[in-house]
């Protein structure tokens, strides 16, 4: 089987610096390249305590999961076409500050390329099998889709 | 060419509902023409209270081998059932 260029799942940090480099280089006709990269935070959502986040628990359906962050992929390419997409995310424990994920897009102008972007990272959210369970001073518990999370969604439909 | 019958149903379980279900995955006899909310009964007799709580409280969405279904699609011999609670990636 080829190697996803597109979309990688992983149990190991990523370089940036590195795709970058790579994802310019499939994209030598590009004149804008967005990244967004997650970064898992340390405090938790009402941030009205010194209480800390340790570290998220990702866990994941392989094989699924490749196959629908490919299908938003292809949804986003199809609205904003775009020169290359690179989605890397990360599953296992990830400790407060470190990287979770990252989407990068490369296009001809920079309009496509940032709707693209965030076109998946929205979907991403809330149609890829992946689960984070938060660990910190609050004890563990699994987390819930965030209701600001389902209205970037809804906003690509309005 | 001989399509070999396995017999079974393989239910997997993730994320909080694997940790009340305290288990990954389940394989139950395969019965022609039921679907995945017909087979919760016999789910029920291998799993906590709470695990069978969160599965009839209709927050966990399924798969039939890896696609998305509806708990009411009828399953073929040897499917893959994935029991999903709401996704939080990202």
């Amino acid at each position: 089987m080829p190697v996803n260029l597109e979309v990688t799942i992983i149990d190991t940090d990523f370089d940036v610096a590195r795709e970058y480099q790579t994802l310019c280089q499939r994209a030598p006709r590009s004149g804008a390249v967005v990244f967004f990269v997650g970064l898992v935070r340390d405090l938790y959502e009402d941030e009205n305590s010194s209480e800390k986040i340790e570290y998220l628990e990702l866990s994941h359906y392989a094989g699924m999961t490749e196959n629908l962050c490919q299908t938003i992929i292809d949804e986003a390419r199809e609205k904003f076409p775009f020169d290359a997409v690179r989605l890397i995310h990360r599953v296992g424990k990830i400790y407060a500050n470190e990287q979770i994920v990252m989407v990068a897009v490369a296009s001809r102008h920079r309009d496509n390329a940032f709707n693209a972007a965030r076109y998946i990272m929205d979907y991403l959210k809330t149609r890829a099998t992946l689960w984070k369970k938060e660990v910190g001073s609050r004890g563990s518990q699994w987390i819930s889709l965030k209701q600001k999370d389902r209205d970037a969604q809804q906003s690509w439909k309005d | 060419m001989i399509v070999e019958r396995q017999n079974m149903i393989k239910f997997l379980f993730f994320a909080q509902l694997a940790d009340l279900a305290e288990r990954n995955s389940l394989e139950l006899e395969y019965q022609a023409g039921l679907s995945a909310c017909d087979y919760i009964n016999s789910l029920a007799k291998h799993l906590p209270e709470p695990a069978i709580a969160m599965l009839r409280d209709k927050s966990i969405a399924v798969s039939i081998n890896q696609k998305l279904a509806s708990w009411d699609d009828t399953l073929s011999d040897g499917d893959e059932v994935g029991l999903l609670p709401p996704f939080s990636g990202g």
